[in-house]
């Protein structure tokens, strides 16, 4: 793990793009996620938390990671597009990572998924997902300070699009005790779990 | 500064570097064997000690010491990790390195984003990079979609090949038959016998309802393949659907010699579409009759439980081999591209049943022969 770390906070997208294809190779996309990326980006998160990483050094590494998704993404075996998802962070959000991990494995759980980074508003999001026409909206939340936010944009959906289904999740939710108190559908701290959980949704 | 050795003879803005404790640049001069001659205060906060008088790369990560070593070869700058003690978390410094007289090297430098580091450029430069993702990974999914769909498009061509193939083999006959029905009539029309000429209409009968079948298993074949059958599910008894088909079949039961006869028990009526189960009962029982030996019979059976009805057609043919009873349901594998619709006519009958949610099998009495069986759901009373 610490090697890896070190591979991000160096900017080596070579070696990070090697090791993930081993894991690829092993575990397939979720593996890469859950076991390699994530944990790394949220050790650097610490790190920077506690003052011994620069914005820059975050900044790096993310790049990094995002290279790495990237260059993953025609290796990876993608199934017929099903049922709309639209996945989002919440407005004021900047950290779409998560966000953009939850939507690759609803897609690679054979959802039609929308990805929407960085909305401008709760409003402009729930017209979003009424547009899709989306069953499932995934909300991804990195900070707790971010959870009015969540809860605003919550309220909209169910004005705008009072039929589709909410999953939240993100480390910015780790103190929310269940689903019900945001008025959410389902409220899954682990992406993997999420997806699982959300498939009741499709039909 | 703390130094081994007079900066004096470097140049000017180097020089000015190493003499700043003031400034917020890391400067460390190394000399040719790459031991550190002098640096600043800020290059000593930096390294969090005094590094005069030692190797420069041991202040690095083993993994950064390539790295270095290349950047002060060749000049340039690199983005380093600084040693840190075991559980000190890594640091990232960024140097410039920058030749001086006498193979000497001034690396000029900061921890990342202590100077150089723009954050609205580096939050645009991510969430450029963000775009770029989402474009790339459909493309990928787009490009895998339409590989999918060329190889489906080829999958059907070659099915219309096949099925065109199994046209054009299995016309022929009923076509020659009544070709010759035509010359004779023709030839001897206004002298033949009132018995010879409803001989000769019989013939031309089961031509035609030979060719009609066949027609109609294909373009049964090309709708099941392409997904283009929706049933139409009423509660409908299985034994007047049997019944109906026996009736349509008589003439090629007739010319085989074979008799057909149906046995029902209890209540026959199951969910289906009443049109596509004639298809399969037309399939089974003409496959029977073909198998059947002459002046044998061919016999259907009709049973069921709460959940089911069964129906069961048994011919004294030569019965199918253990090794091909799964086999012989798929399409064309009876006897080849070229040898007719007979194994299309069960690859469509499997189709049919298992979108129905049914399925079917095929099993061998102990008297012999074949015995094709099916079940589908029953109609809720």
């Amino acid at each position: 793990m610490e090697t890896f770390l070190r591979v991000l906070l160096t900017g080596d997208r070579a070696t990070a793009l090697e090791r993930a294809r081993r894991e690829l190779a092993h575990g397939g996309l979720e593996h890469v996620y859950d076991d390699l990326l994530k944990p790394a980006l949220e050790r650097i998160g610490e790190l920077w938390q506690q003052g011994r990483l620069s914005l820059a050094d975050e900044h790096v590494a993310t790049a990094v990671v995002q290279a790495t998704m990237t260059a993953l993404y025609p290796e990876v075996r993608w199934p017929a597009r099903g049922a709309k998802a639209v996945v989002a962070t919440v407005p004021g959000e900047e950290h779409a990572l998560g966000a953009r991990m939850v939507s690759d494995l609803l897609a690679l759980d054979g959802w039609d998924d929308v990805y929407v980074p960085c909305s401008e508003s709760a409003q402009a999001l729930a017209a979003r997902v009424k547009e899709e026409g989306a069953v499932l909206v995934a909300l991804s939340v990195s900070l707790r300070s971010h959870v009015p936010a969540l809860r605003a944009t919550i309220e909209a959906i169910h004005r705008a699009a009072p039929g589709a289904k909410i999953l939240a999740g993100g480390r910015g939710l780790e103190e929310v005790a269940n689903g019900a108190e945001l008025g959410v559908d389902l409220l899954e701290k682990e992406a993997r779990r999420g997806v699982n959980d959300a498939r009741r949704f499709k039909s | 500064m703390q130094d081994a050795s007079s900066p004096e003879e470097l140049s000017g803005w180097a020089a000015v570097l190493l003499r700043s404790d003031a400034h917020e640049l890391a400067a460390i001069l190394v000399d040719a064997s790459q031991t550190v001659v002098a640096t600043n205060g800020a290059a000593a906060a930096l390294l969090d000690r005094n590094v005069v008088g030692e190797p420069l790369l041991e202040s690095f990560e083993p993994g950064s010491r390539i790295k270095l070593a290349r950047a002060l070869e060749t000049g340039g700058t690199c983005e380093l990790l600084l040693r840190g003690s075991e559980n000190d978390a890594p640091r990232v410094v960024r140097f410039a390195v920058l030749p001086e007289a006498g193979a000497r090297r001034v690396l000029v430098g900061a921890s990342n984003g202590q100077i150089w580091y723009s954050e609205a450029q580096g939050r645009e430069l991510l969430r450029r990079n963000d775009e770029l993702g989402v474009l790339s990974r459909q493309l990928a999914r787009q490009a895998q979609e339409l590989g999918q769909a060329r190889t489906r498009l080829e999958h059907l061509n070659a099915l219309r090949q096949q099925l065109t193939a199994t046209l054009a083999h299995d016309l022929r006959n009923p076509l020659s038959a009544v070709g010759l029905v035509a010359r004779e009539l023709g030839r001897l029309g206004q002298g033949l016998p009132l018995t010879r000429v409803s001989a000769l209409a019989r013939r031309l009968e089961r031509s035609v309802l030979r060719m009609a079948r066949l027609i109609d298993t294909v373009l049964a074949a090309v709708r099941l393949e392409e997904d283009e059958i929706a049933l139409d599910r009423t509660s409908t008894s299985l034994e007047d659907v049997v019944r109906e088909a026996i009736d349509a079949l008589a003439p090629l039961a007739d010319e085989r010699h074979v008799s057909v006869a149906c046995a029902a028990r209890g209540d026959t009526r199951a969910l289906v579409d009443a049109t596509w189960m004639g298809q399969v009962l037309d399939n089974l029982l003409a496959n029977a009759i073909r198998h059947a030996p002459q002046g044998s019979a061919v016999r259907v059976a009709i049973s069921g439980d709460e959940q089911h009805v069964e129906c069961s057609v048994s011919d004294q043919g030569p019965g199918v081999p253990p090794e091909l009873r799964e086999a012989i349901f798929d399409r064309f594998r009876q006897a080849g591209p070229h040898a007719g619709s007979a194994g299309l006519g069960l690859y469509v009958s499997r189709g049919v049943l298992e979108l129905h949610g049914g399925r079917i099998w095929v099993e061998q009495p102990e008297t012999g022969g074949a015995r094709f069986c099916f079940e589908v759901p029953r109609a809720t009373p």
